[in-house]
């Protein structure tokens, strides 16, 4: 078996006891846990302007101008750099123009979107037969039937939980109560979901330190 | 039959063939001439034998409401292309200038039966159009078995093409012979010219909606500037917002506010600065510290405006801290490791996470939870919200941020907005109500595609 080089074993260590020293905090904060979180802010903001410097100044700003002459390039650089005007108090203001630039170019996006994606094919797959009579068994057509029923009546009385301009009472608010229902019955799946992919995340971590760090994870399965 | 006479059939019936082709009359046949063999019985040709059958009636087509980008092509099966062979395995699109070519490859369809492939590598961009230095191999397979078996060719990446120029198209089924790749001769359509049209009318509904959608909420906003007063009714969550801001003050240590991961033009998070107009106010009001961690440049920049604009209006601009509002990193668990940090060293006594959060949602609020903070929590991130409500002590869903600022402010400008949505959501409800009762109608008594109930359903259907 060939030995790993220094540089490995090395980085596995850092990896190993960083990730422990992270671990931690689960107990209480403490300066290695402080070292790490300043070590992780750092490194990762230092990381994130070279990829960005590498990723988009390089290749959308600068090739484009300097190589090929697109000056229309300038529009958005001039607009970038007014966000550092803020450095000046004096001119401060100018900043809020890129933002105001970023926000509306984001808002006026995403109307439609949101219209098409979130209301025009949500109310169309909503729009389901209560009574299904065209599949192959009488069962099956009760299955999806029951199913369509629980469908709408769910999605009408969640749409009712969001509505404002009435307050919950009588009948009309235990209907709300019933939307209230359904969104616990779908953040309860939504959970266990997430919590499966976490505890795999956790494994993986683990998995790390017995194997790669400690090499004894093959002692522990035979 | 006698094995003798089937093959002495078949070699007559080949001599006689081959003769044919040459147009030299054939030798009588000495043996079996009386044998009469039907087809049916004639031993079959090795597949390998005959060559591929092309695809018919291949047709180009402009693709229709795009920015000439697209062509849409549709052909019929090769006749080889039967649902038990094995042998086509699909069909290989090619794409030229002139009808006389070359063709290129634009790309393969891993499906057999009717053939449909759009080619979509056409760009108004000349740097677009430029051929790479190294064009990296690609399938360029289209249907569900896009994955290439071993022996069918890599083809580069099609080179884009200008969507003013006139395009002739060729299709050709392919497959595998004894692990040979066989093709057949191509079937030719063309020419066509991409065409780009101003209106998207698979999008009409869309631009119908936001219209009526505009038109309700301007009309509502007018109401509210005339003065109208319009009910909202209490949100829990939002109720606890003051309750906490006053318990950080009696316990002398600061408010923490994390605005999501999202970007400074998300709804979530512009939704969020309103609320954080509205906390930083009452904080300045009662000089209670508030800390604003950011991961986002701009996000920062807008939130130092909003607080300071708080300040302002509480009457207290010198008391704003414009280093409590702080940039800490883009990465995200980096973010939550610094943000979880903080709660432990600061230990605020509330904690809000407004806007729009992915994976570390759990971990913020379990930090909080081991700081002791009363939190609120609001976002429209589906996936994240059982976690923060299992964690937070209020979690205000999905409208209900959008909601909060109005509640909160009581600007008639926005409760006008958040009225105009309710009314959508009445008109939305009443869509659907009739929908339903028309769909179900329609599998009661049969009703065709084209009865007006079933239509009014397919009012609704988006590309």
């Amino acid at each position: 078996m060939e030995h790993p080089g220094f540089w490995h074993v090395f980085s596995v260590w850092v990896a190993a006891l960083l990730t422990l020293i992270a671990y931690s905090f689960l107990y209480k904060d403490n300066p290695a846990y402080r070292f790490v979180e300043a070590l992780f802010v750092g490194v990762s903001a230092g990381y994130g302007l070279a990829i960005v410097y590498r990723d988009v100044v390089i290749p959308d700003l600068w090739k484009p101008i300097h190589d090929e002459g697109d000056l229309l390039r300038l529009i958005p650089a001039v607009i970038g750099v007014l966000m550092l005007s803020r450095f000046h108090p004096k001119i401060s203001w100018l900043s809020r123009w890129p933002m105001a630039f970023t926000i509306g170019i984001g808002a006026g996006m995403s109307i439609p979107a949101t219209i098409q994606a979130n209301i025009l094919k949500q109310v169309q797959g909503t729009m389901v037969s209560p009574v299904v009579l065209d599949k192959a068994t009488a069962m099956e057509n009760a299955v999806a039937s029951v199913s369509n029923v629980v469908l709408i009546i769910g999605v009408l009385s969640v749409l009712a939980y969001f509505f404002f301009s009435k307050e919950h009472t009588g009948g009309y608010g235990r209907f709300c109560k019933l939307g209230i229902y359904f969104l616990m019955f779908s953040f309860g799946a939504s959970f266990g979901y997430t919590v499966m992919a976490r505890v795999s995340l956790l494994i993986g971590r683990v998995t790390f330190l017995l194997y790669d760090w400690l090499h004894v994870g093959a002692v522990l399965l035979r | 039959m006698p094995k003798r006479s089937v093959l002495g059939g078949g070699v007559a019936l080949l001599l006689w063939a081959s003769a044919a082709a040459s147009g030299v009359e054939p030798p009588a046949p000495r043996e079996a001439p009386s044998v009469s063999v039907p087809v049916a019985e004639l031993p079959p040709l090795a597949p390998a034998e005959l060559p591929l059958a092309p695809p018919a009636a291949v047709e180009a087509k402009d693709k229709p409401n795009d920015d000439a980008t697209a062509i849409d092509l549709s052909w019929r099966p090769s006749p080889d292309d039967a649902p038990d062979s094995q042998r086509v395995m699909g069909y290989v699109v090619r794409r030229a200038e002139a009808p006389d070519g070359p063709y290129v490859v634009v790309g393969r369809v891993f499906t057999k039966g009717e053939g449909k492939f759009t080619d979509s590598s056409f760009s108004w961009k000349s740097k677009d159009r430029e051929p790479p230095e190294s064009a990296p191999p690609s399938p360029g397979g289209q249907g569900p078995a896009a994955e290439p078996s071993a022996g069918i060719p890599t083809d580069p990446a099609p080179v884009r093409a200008d969507p003013r120029g006139q395009y002739y198209y060729e299709v050709a089924a392919f497959g595998l012979s004894e692990g040979r790749y066989e093709e057949s001769a191509p079937s030719r359509a063309g020419p066509v010219t991409p065409r780009e049209y101003w209106l998207d009318r698979d999008q009409i509904n869309v631009l119908v909606g936001t219209v009526l959608c505009t038109i309700v909420v301007l009309g509502f906003l007018g109401f509210a500037r005339r003065g109208r007063d319009f009910y909202v009714r209490p949100i829990a969550g939002l109720k606890a917002v003051d309750d906490a801001i006053g318990r950080a003050t009696e316990m002398g240590r600061p408010l923490l506010f994390v605005a999501g991961l999202g970007g400074v033009s998300d709804i979530a998070t512009v939704a969020a600065m309103a609320i954080l107009g509205r906390i930083g106010r009452t904080a300045a009001e009662q000089g209670t510290r508030i800390l604003v961690p950011c991961r986002d440049p701009m996000v920062m920049t807008a939130q130092r405006e909003v607080v300071k604009e708080s300040y302002l209006e509480a009457g207290k601009p010198d008391a704003y801290v414009e280093d409590d509002i702080y940039f800490t990193t883009d990465s995200q668990f980096a973010y939550v490791a610094s943000v979880a940090g903080t709660m432990a060293r600061e230990r605020p006594a509330a904690c809000f996470y407004m806007g729009y959060f992915y994976a570390e949602a759990l971990i913020l609020a379990e930090a909080g939870a081991m700081a002791g903070c009363i939190q609120i929590a609001g976002t429209d991130a589906v996936m994240q919200l059982p976690f923060l409500v299992t964690t937070c002590d209020y979690t205000l869903m999905g409208e209900e941020l959008y909601a909060a600022t109005a509640y909160l402010t009581r600007e008639p400008r926005l409760l006008g907005s958040l009225k105009a949505q309710d009314w959508l959501k009445m008109a939305v409800a009443a869509a659907l109500v009739c929908g339903v009762v028309f769909a179900g109608l329609g599998q009661i008594l049969h009703l065709p595609e084209t009865s007006w109930m079933l239509k009014f359903i397919s009012l609704f259907e988006t590309r």
